[in-house]
């Protein structure tokens, strides 16, 4: 049963790409995969990518007010990556890095803001599966413990070790701690060192910079598909290289096992509906997942190559059919992601339904995978009968 | 006290000198009794460690009680002393000796003590023998260390009460002429927080003199794991996974014999190929948690043990596709002429036997299906697994 996972615009293949996608294919394995009756290893992850055929800009975006921000680096190491992302996890989401304080005021939200500081770190992913693992145990010992006697206690040198311990339930004894220990902990110290005084000035500054340039991306990817997609019977190279991804996908069904479940993220989700819609309307999808996509926009802007101005004939009533090919549609959105939208107005037999990424504005788009209860909450939608 | 076996007649002849510590209770990491350290590291309280300390020492000292039984022997170096500390809040009591006053706790201080009074008796003979045996949590930086009992007592000096191994070792190799054996059972991960803290390297047990030249015979070092890798033991206060390797690889499943000699004999390289494979053997069914033993073996051959038994190899022998193995019978048939046989039974085949070449096979007792055989096999110790096909 493969997971095809479609990217949205302004991806490009680079450390940051390859990292989330290390990170995202860990939790999909350890937290979604179980929900699809599959173990971890057994579940295969397609991601095509076609953010090589994306918007390349001739003068290198030499238009932007200020051309330098067009480039934003915190540095060249990966942990000063890692940092920047969690200054603005931190900033956006109105959390401090003082995660051992916030845990007295919110065990649940603290352990899952220590798990995404994690999750912006890992490296492999390896690295990322042991701390989905770690986050499943973690966010369910928090749940069920909101006060823990120890969190009174606790300081910030054992806060982590105190949680490891508490939410543990190893089959074995270990004359040591494993590795995961160290992540956390690192992640503990990212957080803390990520939000220095000014830090939060910084942090919106530093994705207000980032804006610009990053809208100049989105739009360009969007307009480069709009005018290249090409026809059924020629399709363009974006087009293309997702076919092919879907159909390899498809091709790796075991018998009696034919599963096709697909994540499209934000443009993604435009793209997989035109596909399901003209491209290759076969093509059988059995749960398709848009998340923060822009779908049921197209389809009101009749942007699709499948749409049509008299359907449906008495809008805002009617609804469009879902695609045929398309068994089950969840839509997850963010009302704090200005980028995402629902989908249910629009299509018949859509389950649109909201999730709090915990960023805000414009950072929210790209929140969703970066959150460890995501997974858990795609993988209980999953876990759900179609329609409830 | 700590010194519970010594054996005044053979103080004026090689001996062996076991030093065997195993440490369970941690007052301050996390589930211990006392306050928790600041910086625990992630470790807690351990079940298996004075299991395992247990079951080492009543291997070294049941044939000094029981003459004949399994445990050890070397007619060259016989036991001569064994100290040993243990840190466990359930009474520690031994088959072998069943008379023992309580043991001293697994302190920092008291592994000092017990160390110096070990190796002072170590030094008192060229040809002595030492065996070294911890069971406890440890970490690595750029060296091994192991934890004390008090470890995480002080928050000022959070690694004061461990120490380290690796210079240990280098310390010792200086200071004796004879041969030494270390077993350490503990985790050799990666303590990212020790590493990043300044001045928080414990000490070793002994200072090395560089000055000094290496003057051991032998130095064998057998880790229960890798560097920057975890060692395990079961739930429940089990004898954890390395200490059951080598108690097995001790009790029969190594050895060699010099060309002419009567005796087996059990030096370091034997011993660690011995518990490596055991190891491997335990873990072929594991998915997950894989361990590894590693081990530096130096210096010329000093058998540790010497057997008077040939030593045995554990046979695990299969037949596929799995609904021929009721039909078939499964045996091993000795260059010697003894045989070993299973018939016509849905299971692996698993028996011990002894070393040597067999023809290894499966025939049908009825003689209708075609029989499979391999016609010189060299069962080495300590495992020998096949899986034949029908």
């Amino acid at each position: 049963m493969p997971i095809v996972f479609m990217h949205g615009v302004n991806n490009r293949d680079d450390e940051a790409y390859r990292e989330n996608e290390a990170a995202r294919n860990g939790f999909l394995r350890e937290i979604v995969a179980p929900a699809l009756s599959l173990t971890p290893d057994a579940l295969c992850i397609v991601s095509p990518y076609w953010g090589k055929y994306g918007v390349e800009f001739a003068w290198g975006l030499a238009v932007l007010p200020d051309p330098e921000d067009a480039v934003e680096r915190f540095g060249a190491d990966p942990e000063s990556v890692a940092r920047a992302r969690v200054a603005g996890l931190l900033a956006e989401s109105g959390t401090s890095g003082e995660l051992l304080t916030n845990a007295r005021q919110d065990f649940a939200r603290s352990v899952e803001v220590l798990y995404a500081t994690a999750m912006a770190g890992a490296q492999s992913e390896a690295e990322a599966r042991d701390l989905a693992k770690s986050y499943v145990r973690s966010a369910q010992y928090a749940a069920q413990n909101p006060k823990p006697p120890w969190l009174a206690t606790a300081t910030a040198g054992n806060f982590v070790d105190q949680l490891n311990y508490a939410a543990d339930a190893s089959g074995e004894e270990s004359f040591g701690a494993g590795g995961i220990l160290n992540a956390l902990k690192e992640a503990l110290s990212r957080a803390a060192n990520a939000l220095p005084a000014d830090a939060s000035e910084l942090a919106v500054r530093l994705w207000r910079k980032r804006l610009n340039a990053t809208v100049a991306r989105f739009a360009g990817d969007a307009f480069v598909y709009l005018k290249e997609r090409g026809t059924q019977d020629t399709p363009g190279p974006i087009v293309k290289e997702v076919l092919e991804g879907l159909r390899a996908a498809r091709a790796m069904h075991e018998a009696g096992d034919d599963q096709l479940i697909v994540i499209a993220h934000s443009f993604g989700g435009e793209i997989i509906y035109d596909i399901a819609t003209t491209f290759d309307p076969d093509l059988s999808i059995d749960c398709l997942i848009t998340v923060g996509s822009q779908v049921g926009l197209f389809e009101e802007m009749k942007l699709y190559v499948a749409s049509r101005k008299d359907l449906p004939p008495e809008p805002p009533k009617g609804h469009l059919p879902r695609p045929a090919s398309v068994k089950r549609w969840l839509n997850v959105f963010d009302t704090n992601d200005v980028l995402s939208y629902r989908v249910a107005p629009v299509v018949r037999e859509v389950d649109d339904f909201y999730y709090d990424t915990g960023f805000s504005t414009f950072s929210a788009h790209g929140g969703y995978f970066m959150r460890p209860s995501f997974y858990t909450r795609v993988a209980a939608r999953l876990r759900e009968p179609s329609g409830t | 006290m700590t010194l519970i076996y010594q054996n005044a007649a053979a103080a004026a002849q090689p001996g062996t000198h076991v030093l065997a510590i195993g440490v369970g209770r941690y007052p301050h990491l996390l589930g211990g009794a006392g306050e928790t350290a600041d910086r625990p590291l992630g470790l807690r309280q351990l079940e298996s460690p004075p299991v395992s300390l247990k079951a080492v020492l009543d291997w070294f000292l049941r044939p000094s009680v029981v003459a004949g039984a399994v445990g050890f022997r070397n007619p060259s170096a016989p036991l001569a002393s064994v100290e040993a500390l243990v840190s466990n809040d359930n009474p520690f009591a031994l088959e072998a000796l069943p008379e023992i006053p309580a043991i001293d706790a697994a302190t920092r201080n008291n592994i000092q003590e017990a160390f110096e009074a070990w190796l002072a008796r170590l030094k008192s003979h060229p040809d002595h023998i030492g065996v070294f045996y911890f069971c406890g949590h440890g970490f690595m930086v750029a060296n091994h260390s192991l934890l004390a009992e008090d470890f995480g007592h002080s928050n000022a000096q959070p690694w004061a009460h461990a120490f380290d191994m690796t210079n240990t070792i280098r310390a010792l190799e200086r200071e004796v002429s004879g041969s030494v054996f270390f077993f350490i059972d503990s985790c050799r991960g990666i303590a990212r927080e020790v590493a990043l803290t300044l001045g928080a390297d414990p000490h070793a047990l002994l200072v090395a003199d560089l000055n000094k030249g290496v003057s051991r015979k032998s130095a064998t070092a057998i880790y229960a794991t890798g560097e920057g890798e975890l060692a395990f033991a079961p739930k429940g206060g089990e004898v954890s996974r390395f200490t059951s390797a080598l108690v097995c690889a001790l009790s029969g499943y190594c050895g060699v014999r010099k060309p002419g000699a009567a005796a087996w004999t059990v030096d370091g390289e034997g011993l660690a190929m011995a518990v490596r494979l055991l190891l491997e053997f335990e873990a072929r069914a594991r998915a997950s948690h894989r361990q590894v033993s590693d081990q530096t073996v130096q210096g010329s051959p000093v058998p540790l043990l010497q057997l008077a038994a040939t030593p045995k190899v554990k046979v695990w022998l299969d037949l596929l596709p799995p609904e021929r193995r009721a039909l078939y019978e499964l045996y091993l048939k000795s260059f010697t002429g003894a045989r070993f046989a299973q018939s016509l039974l849905n299971q692996v085949f698993e028996v011990d036997v002894p070393r040597g070449f067999y023809e290894v096979g499966a025939q049908d007792p009825q003689g209708t299906l075609p029989a499979v055989a391999h016609l010189q096999e060299d069962l080495f110790p300590p495992v020998y697994v096949l899986t034949l096909e029908a």
